[in-house]
């Protein structure tokens, strides 16, 4: 699904004295398939524009549109409820939203809501629970009983088992153990690749953006500052730091090896490239000797 | 939720900001008492040019006190209709069945509707301009006098002090859970009455088990700092009594003798 912000604003809690501009004049387009990051300082607007592309508020003015449905000011809530069925969304710390006896039920809960039988449910949720790698021992134990990492899981299990087209992960992995967090992200990493899955991720882990992302999306105080792939924004390490970000570690080193004379090309973003590109270069100087 | 103004501290600096809680409190609480001294227009008059003073001087805007009313409204309109139609004194204008208009039934309406108005907006200028916890402060200093018969004062207070402070948050937290689980499918807004009330589950019991667990961790944090209530604890915000808040009884005083006067002039 094609994804298109036109002219988006939204104020939270318009017409009070609480009035809040959270987001002023958004124009992006995301492609289908498409891979991208959503980054930027705290409170810079990311959370808002992920609950405008799950339908969850409507746009204060501007329309987005989804493959051509537009959703706007004026959209009634039945046709929000259609957006979300192929928008699945894992906010923040989604352990809080765990109910359900048992682990098992609980993943089974959004596909029954979207119109699934019990069979057809069961049969989704143990396929999420697999996908996510919770061991099959958990599966009928309350979701309160289990560790924080695995609540975590079964809750992500509980988005992907209604077979969403799109994934909004708002940083999905804060908190998990770093063997969890790679795993995490290899699977939806595997998710995007092989279903054909469009990924929009928050995160404030700019190794997670060089190592997976193919377009970046910045904010900064509710505006979108920046539209490009991970090559052009990680190039500009100054820039990145006045918006308050940084650069990944791999181009922190290149960076510093360009300092010291090394002739490293540009576009290294993660650390699988830097190896090769040192290796090349490395060996292109051992064969100059 | 947005929509919930009464309650809800708008922060400021204007003169009503600054009174000591304790005097807004009283003050807010005899001004129910005040209003029934009022028994014609004239009283009527100085008692809405007095409510008047006190919003304006909120410097907070008119509409958010209008929007204010609002959630009460039926509860206005059901008053009136009531005295309209059952007021037995008076010149009857119209009579059908057991339902009399008279004149007096459309005075008394007209006063009970400015009754209703002017304690809601009293309670709002309170409300919008005092922090809860200052409120929670006022209280514990006007229910000391309970400690001689061994009142749990502090204990209260402190209840209410937290209970307050954590509103916010549960509200933050409804909302989230209720996003989440709209983001799995679940529909608030159509469908039958057992469907929707079906809906509350799985938002309650995140809500419950989150606060049992705020409950536990804000517990075991007061322990770990030696927290103890009681006679001998010092403040963090002290309340200090300032010549405006003298002022601020002196007029209510002079509205008072204005308004006892108002009975005998006509
Ligand atoms: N429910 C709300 N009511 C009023 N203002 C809000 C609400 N939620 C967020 N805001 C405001 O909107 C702005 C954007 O918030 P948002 O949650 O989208 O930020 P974010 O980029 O997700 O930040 P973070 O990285 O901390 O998660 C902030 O200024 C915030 O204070
Ligand atoms: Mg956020």
């Amino acid at each position: 699904m094609a994804i298109e912000f036109k002219n988006v604003n939204y104020v939270y809690q318009a017409g009070t004295p609480f009035a809040n501009s959270a987001l002023t004049n958004l124009n992006f387009k995301i492609q289908p398939n498409a891979y991208t990051a959503l980054i930027g300082h705290t409170g810079s607007g990311k959370s808002t524009i992920l609950q405008l592309l799950d339908g969850l508020i409507k746009p204060t003015a501007g329309q987005i549109l989804f493959d051509g449905h537009v959703i706007d000011n004026k959209t009634p809530q039945k046709d929000l409820a259609k957006v979300r069925q192929h928008v699945g969304i894992v906010f923040q710390f989604p352990e809080s939203q765990l109910f359900e006896q048992t682990v098992l039920k609980d993943v089974m809960f959004g596909p029954q809501n979207f119109g699934k039988t019990p069979m057809e449910a069961q049969k989704l949720a143990e396929k999420a629970l697999k996908l996510v790698n919770l061991p099959a021992e958990y599966w009928q134990k309350s979701p309160f009983d289990l560790s924080g990492g695995q609540m975590r899981r079964v809750a992500i299990a509980g988005v992907l088992a209604i077979e969403p087209q799109i994934l909004i992960l708002d940083e999905p992995t804060a908190g998990l153990d770093p063997v969890g967090r790679k795993e995490m992200m290899t699977m939806f990493a595997q998710l995007h690749a092989k279903q054909n899955l469009t990924i929009i991720l928050v995160t404030h882990q700019m190794e997670d953006v060089a190592e997976y992302a193919d377009d970046v999306l910045v904010m900064a105080a509710g505006k979108l500052v920046k539209h490009a792939d991970p090559q052009t924004i990680f190039a500009d390490e100054a820039w990145l730091q006045e918006q308050q970000l940084d650069v990944p570690h791999a181009v922190m080193f290149r960076n510093k090896l360009v300092a010291q004379g090394f002739d490293l090309p540009k576009n290294i973003v993660n650390v699988e490239q830097l190896a090769k590109s040192l290796q090349v270069k490395l060996r292109g100087d051992g064969l100059n000797e | 939720m947005s929509n919930m103004i009464i309650g809800r501290y708008v922060p400021g600096n204007s003169i009503i900001h600054r009174l000591d809680p304790r005097v807004k409190l009283i003050l807010s609480i005899s001004f129910i008492v005040l209003i029934f001294l009022a028994n014609n227009w004239l009283g009527y008059v100085v008692l809405g040019l007095f409510t008047l003073v006190a919003v304006v001087s909120t410097k907070i805007s008119l509409a958010v006190y209008l929007r204010g009313l609002k959630p009460v409204l039926w509860l206005i309109i059901f008053t009136i209709i009531l005295q309209l139609f059952f007021s037995p004194a008076g010149h009857v204008y119209l009579a059908f069945g057991p339902f009399t208009v008279t004149d007096m039934g459309i005075i008394n309406a007209c006063y009970v509707f400015l009754r209703f108005v002017f304690i809601i907006l009293m309670s709002t200028v309170l409300t919008l301009t005092t922090p809860p916890l200052a409120l929670a402060d006022a209280l514990e200093y006007m229910m000391k006098p309970l400690l001689k018969i061994k009142f749990p004062v502090y204990e209260l207070s402190l209840m209410l002090a937290i209970a307050l402070r954590f509103v916010p948050t549960l509200m933050d937290e409804t909302v989230k859970v209720m996003n989440a689980q709209r983001a799995r499918g679940v529909d608030f807004a159509s469908g039958s009455i057992i469907k929707r009330s079906k809906a509350i589950v799985p938002i309650l019991i995140p809500l419950f088990v989150g606060s049992i667990q705020r409950a536990i961790d804000l517990g075991d944090a007061m322990e770990a700092r030696g927290y103890q209530g009681g006679e001998n604890r010092t403040k963090f915000r002290v309340l200090k009594w300032q010549r405006r808040d003298t002022v601020a009884v002196l007029i209510f005083v002079c509205v008072l003798v204005v308004l006892i006067a108002t009975r005998f002039i006509i």
